[in-house]
């Protein structure tokens, strides 16, 4: 593994111990991934599955039973390791009797920022997560998509270089969630690295240039978008035809190809690349029209069923 | 510097969050309250209502001062991880025993200032009836101090790893103990069996002895009171509040955050 990298999680395991007989409760199995420095890693589970335990391993607010971890090359149990780091908590919730302002200062205070640094920095910050004119108003009358903005704007107070974020699109509504996208991409390209989870796949495919998945507390997959994503699943072709294809119909059930007939299109659903080399010989030979070919790509949603299916097996 | 720095930040965000909680000035409201009680019961006395307004004005404070660092201080840690504000401040460059050290002193700050504020009233109730603050009052306003410091660091201890619950038992037990460690010393002179005396000299030892810094018998009845009979519960106070907050810091250093 490479020492530069943003994040190192090297075979990180935990047991809880529950109840009275302390009955062991495995939440994480020898997870072991690398986020390089610079690129979006989408971390994907249901939930429940040890997304936001991994997190806690990762900026040592719970000590792995097994392995380790490490930030920029420094292990995540030392403080000095999050100082590149802002982190964003699921449904983030913060003092209630301080104002977002002395907040964001707060945040500034404990990165060791100076007073005029941490002024412009607050106000450059609540204008980007739309919180202008809010700054001086107590967070206990924020709604929840604000104390998400509030929770982005403080894990950016420092510039950090990574940004981990646990489900941040989870209290947002739609306009929210597309401005936190813009934010994200903006972000992406200053160079910044930027971990998070979630369990809603659209917005992993949107941002995300790498993707882990983890299922009962086990890294099940992982990998590029393209890997997992666009890797191609077969061709969809359209054929314009007489009224009765009768033959086609024919060739396409002897071959076990899928097909449905809409007029006088029949869509037909070829495996390999192969199969599309033969299927437009049969159409060529039987003067029938290639109205379209499509190449089918998988969506991160059936990667993902299909790597949970993977791992059951 | 930096962690001084680190430690000041969380002191303050501390102090202001204390402060602002409304809990603060009811309990003052009622400290308050007890000490115009005193005031009117003192005016149906015969003679001396000073000693009267002292007597149950030094009392009040205390136990007020007590009451606010026992029932804020048990859920000061407790109250941050099951809300999970911590969780932020925690994935900050600050390591767990300088946030501990800050919220003490955070706490303690807003802790000292509402007893500042209750003395102050009742020094104002002894100038009304002619008294005035002598330096024996303000002396054992100031030791009181300390045992209010105390309760301060053994609450927060308890929520650095139990629930407001236990911790309020365990600090109530132990200010209950403490304020009787003096008993212990005397049975154990009078025990005969050396294990037990070893025991007992143990438990002596651990206890905060609150006896040390109750000096308003003699403040009230104008009795002399050496400056050695201050200092040197000045110093234990100290010493006391490191010791439990070295013990916190170890307790919080390895704690997983639900």
């Amino acid at each position: 593994m490479s020492e530069t990298a943003a994040i190192i999680a090297d075979s990180i395991g935990k047991t809880y111990y529950l109840g009275v007989n302390r009955r062991p409760v495995e939440a994480l199995r020898h997870v072991s991934f690398e986020v390089k420095a610079g690129e979006v890693f989408a971390f994907l589970g249901l939930n429940g599955a040890g997304k936001t335990t991994t997190i806690k391993m990762l900026l040592d607010h719970a000590r792995p039973s097994t392995g380790r971890c490490f930030l920029f090359g420094v292990d995540s149990q030392i403080p000095h390791s999050r100082t590149k780091v802002g982190y964003m908590p699921d449904l983030p919730n913060f003092y209630r009797f301080l104002t977002a302002s002395e907040l964001l200062d707060y945040f500034g205070r404990l990165h060791g920022l100076h007073k005029s640094e941490r002024t412009t920095r607050s106000r450059r910050l609540f204008s980007l997560v739309g919180l202008e004119g809010r700054e001086n108003e107590p967070l206990n009358g924020f709604s929840r998509g604000m104390l998400q903005r509030v929770g982005l704007a403080q894990a950016l107070i420092g510039e950090p270089e990574l940004l981990i974020l646990d489900e941040p699109l989870g209290g947002l509504d739609p306009k929210g969630r597309y401005e936190f996208h813009a934010i994200i991409s903006s972000l992406k390209a200053e160079g910044r690295t930027i971990f998070f989870s979630s369990h809603i796949l659209d917005d992993a495919e949107k941002v995300a240039d790498r993707v882990g998945i983890i299922h009962k507390g086990t890294l099940v997959a992982s990998g590029s978008m393209a890997e997992l994503v666009m890797q191609e699943s077969g061709f969809e072709v359209e054929l314009r035809h007489p009224p009765e294809p009768t033959s086609l119909h024919n060739f396409c059930a002897s071959k076990g190809w899928s097909y449905t007939v809409s007029d006088s299109i029949t869509s037909i659903t070829v495996p390999h690349e192969e199969n599309l080399t033969e299927l437009m010989k049969f159409a060529l030979d039987s003067n029938l029209q290639i109205y379209a070919v499509t190449p089918q790509r998988k969506t991160l949603e059936m990667a993902f069923i299909s790597e949970l299916e993977k791992w059951k097996q | 510097m930096e962690a001084i720095n680190r430690i000041n930040a969380v002191a303050v965000t501390t102090f202001r969050e204390t402060i602002r909680n409304k809990v603060l000035l009811h309990l003052f409201g009622f400290a308050a309250a007890m000490m115009a009680l005193g005031w009117v019961v003192s005016n149906w006395s015969l003679g001396e209502p000073g000693k009267i307004i002292s007597d149950i004005g030094l009392s009040v404070t205390t136990l007020a001062g007590v009451a606010i660092a026992l029932f804020s201080g048990i859920v000061l840690v407790w109250g941050e991880v099951e809300h999970r504000t911590i969780l932020p401040i925690l994935a900050k460059p600050l390591p767990r025993r300088e946030y501990v050290i800050g919220k003490f002193f955070g706490f303690a700050s807003a802790v000292s200032l509402v007893y500042a504020g209750m003395n102050l009233l009742l020094i104002l109730l002894l100038t009304v009836v002619g008294e005035g603050a002598s330096m024996k009052i303000l002396s054992a306003v100031y030791l009181s101090w300390w045992e209010v410091l105390i309760v301060t660091a053994l609450a927060l201890l308890f929520s650095s790893f139990s629930s407001p619950t236990l911790s309020a038992l365990f600090t109530i037990m132990l200010f209950i103990a403490g304020r009787f460690s003096n008993d212990i010393r005397l049975y154990v002179a009078d025990n005969p069996l050396a294990y037990s005396r070893w025991i007992l000299e143990s438990v002596y030892a651990i206890l905060p002895h609150f006896g040390a810094f109750n000096i308003r018998l003699e403040a009230v009845h104008n009795l002399p009171i050496s400056a050695e009979r201050i200092l040197v519960p000045s110093l234990y106070g100290a010493i006391y509040c490191i010791a439990i907050l070295t013990v916190a810091v170890l307790v919080f250093r390895k704690r997983d955050l639900a």
